[in-house]
């Protein structure tokens, strides 16, 4: 075979997998796709190893406005505090090549200094972000013991900040869970910063 | 990066003020429609009619807020298949307000809103206007900048005499499609569409808000020369439970004329079908889970299929000449390489506008199709005999057909 026909042929695969790669979405009650990604520190975080606790994922990026508000709030520290059981992930998944990118240290210094101490996993690729169909800073995900998604959307109903009261939406998610009972809404509509992937 | 203010024009006959909130935008930023895409937010709005300057006034400075309305938006494409649906350059909301206000009133704006470009800023603004009792030259220009996006308002679909149809597909893979059909494009006979009218309707884009239940992919253009036609997948919120009924809010622009939008809303049951019939006035909604028997409804446009067929019979020829099948200038045959290359691309630009034209349950089998094809015309590249030539050149055509039947076949296109 020649050399050219294996070009045409590769061209080929590439075209046909084109149109295939729409953007999924984690339905709510879908399985939560799997992931292993690496935290500041370089330790490995796979999904799998959380089953039978829940756990929170929040896509983050300190160069969003959004995100950084909610970081200064300190929105998603006291969540996560008030459900000490739960498993909380940031994940970055801006590009590399993205001016908003920042270094697994500067991502440290900003994490100390709003008291982040939950890890925060590096997705440069987006790969983890499209599976999930992540589209914002912050977008919210929570997922149950069996490892299917319960919750998606935002963090809350007030995207300026301003409203007098907020409806914290993971918190509501997270406690209807623990009652037992179903979480109502399990599914919004997340708003913020698009995530600034690669590609 | 914005510019924001305030603008009165003229009241509306019922008294209230005509408000609008205006925005110019740096190049690059944009700011957002009521449903904003995968990110960002609309702008939100608290309106205080304070005193006046000089006399009574009906306000007492209780914030309120107003209705906002949306111009039809625009559609930015983001990194990583994301969309943003805003506006760009400059665009005005119109505010419409429930209470009265006499001139001389002081009216307050406390704004907020997003724009956004490579980055996004969030933006808090308070923003006030007087209501004049003379219309001063300022006042007649901001009451024709108003009237101006008034207009760009859509209008509701029922009232400006078109066919529409909107049907809702279950299964595994559900979607809606949506077909319009403006007097310039007519929906039945012969007859070609008018040249404006097929030109505007080529620039036509659909806008879908979320549904209850469920949310909608980025809606992709049907080649239909007879109407305006999109379809969508539907993604539920929760896996595998499609919502029945379910309610399309959709906005669609330039199908009758260049910057006229309409905009319906209609609950259509899984597997049915609504809509109207526009005769003016007398529209009416036709019956839910009404079927479409027309045969000319159910076929794909002529240049679909005609690049259907193209795409693998090209790939066939292109393979089997290149490089031995050509007289090659002895060790330099990287002209030939880079026309192979050249061809290749222009295949896999092909491929990618299928993708985006075909729905989705049809694009993995036409996809399967396409690679049996390459690799059905490979082997006749690469075979020295011409019977066995013959053999895969005969698969590839099989593989073409079966990439057809995948598109055309009727059973595949009913709803």
């Amino acid at each position: 075979m020649n050399h050219n026909a294996h070009r045409l042929v590769l061209a080929f695969a590439v075209a046909a997998l084109l149109p295939a790669c729409a953007r999924a979405e984690s339905a709510v009650g879908a399985p939560a796709p799997d992931f292993t990604l690496p935290d500041l520190a370089g330790k490995a975080h796979h999904l799998a190893d959380y089953k039978g606790r829940v756990v929170v994922l929040e896509w983050v990026n300190p160069n969003c406005p959004f995100s950084r508000r909610h970081a200064e709030e300190g929105t998603m520290t006291r969540t996560a505090a008030a459900h000490s059981d739960v498993v909380w992930l940031g994940i970055n998944s801006t590009g590399k090549k993205h001016g908003d990118f920042v270094t697994p240290d500067k991502q440290a210094s900003y994490d100390r200094e709003h008291g982040i101490t939950y890890p925060v996993l590096f997705d440069s690729d987006g790969k983890v972000g499209h599976a999930y169909g992540a589209s914002t800073t912050p977008h919210m995900f929570v997922i149950d013991e069996q490892g299917k998604v319960i919750y998606r959307g935002a963090i809350d109903d007030d995207p300026y900040g301003r409203g007098k009261k907020r409806t914290n939406y993971v918190d509501a998610a997270l406690t209807a869970h623990a009652a037992g009972k179903p979480v109502q809404p399990a599914s919004t509509t997340s708003y913020g910063c698009s995530v600034k992937y690669g590609g | 990066m914005v510019a924001s203010r305030l603008i009165a024009g003229a009241p509306g006959a019922d008294g209230t003020p005509r408000l609008g909130l205006h925005f110019r935008l740096a190049p690059e930023w944009h700011v957002y429609w009521k449903h904003p895409g995968d990110a960002g937010a609309p702008p939100q709005v608290a309106i205080a009619v304070g005193g006046a300057a000089g006399g009574a006034a009906d306000g007492d400075g209780t914030a309120f807020q107003p209705e906002i309305l949306y111009p039809a938006p625009q559609r930015f494409r983001l990194p990583g298949g994301l969309e943003a649906l805003g506006y760009a350059g400059e665009v005005v909301y119109p505010l419409r307000l429930s209470q009265t206000a006499p001139a001389g009133s002081t009216i307050t704006a406390s704004v907020d809103y997003v724009a956004c470009a490579v980055e996004c800023i969030p933006y808090h603004d308070e923003l006030t206007v007087t209501l004049l009792a003379a219309a001063s030259p300022t006042e007649i220009a901001e009451d024709e900048l108003l009237r101006k996006w008034e207009a760009r308002l859509p209008r509701p679909v029922e009232a400006a005499g078109v066919d529409w149809r909107l049907r809702y597909r279950a299964g595994d893979a559900p979607e809606i499609e949506l077909e319009v059909v403006s007097p310039g494009l007519p929906s039945s006979g012969g007859e070609a569409p008018s040249a404006s009218a097929a030109g505007v309707a080529r620039t036509a884009e659909l806008f879908l808000e979320p549904a209850p239940g469920a949310t909608f992919a980025s809606p992709e253009r049907v080649a239909d020369p007879r109407a305006v036609r999109f379809r969508a997948a539907v993604r539920p919120e929760i896996a595998g439970k499609a919502p029945d009924p379910l309610r399309v809010a959709w906005t669609l622009t330039d199908a009758m004329a260049r910057d006229v939008a309409l905009a319906g809303v209609a609950t259509v049951p899984a597997g049915g079908e609504v809509g109207a019939s526009g005769e003016g006035s007398n529209a009416h909604a036709d019956a839910a889970s009404r079927r479409r028997r027309a045969r000319g409804s159910r076929v794909p446009s002529a240049v679909i299929v005609a690049l259907l067929a193209l795409v693998p019979l090209t790939a066939a020829l292109v393979l089997w000449l290149i490089p031995d099948r050509l007289p090659l200038p002895a060790g330099s045959p990287s002209w030939l390489r880079a026309a192979g290359f050249l061809a290749a691309a222009v295949l896999v630009w092909f491929a990618y506008r299928l993708g985006t034209l075909l729905p989705a349950d049809r694009v993995g089998a036409v996809e399967l199709s396409w690679l049996a094809v390459a690799l059905a015309a490979q082997g006749a590249a690469s075979t020295s005999t011409a019977a066995r030539r013959r053999l895969w050149l005969a698969l590839a055509l099989l593989a073409a057909g079966a990439g057809l039947w995948a598109a055309w076949s009727p059973g595949m296109l009913s709803p």
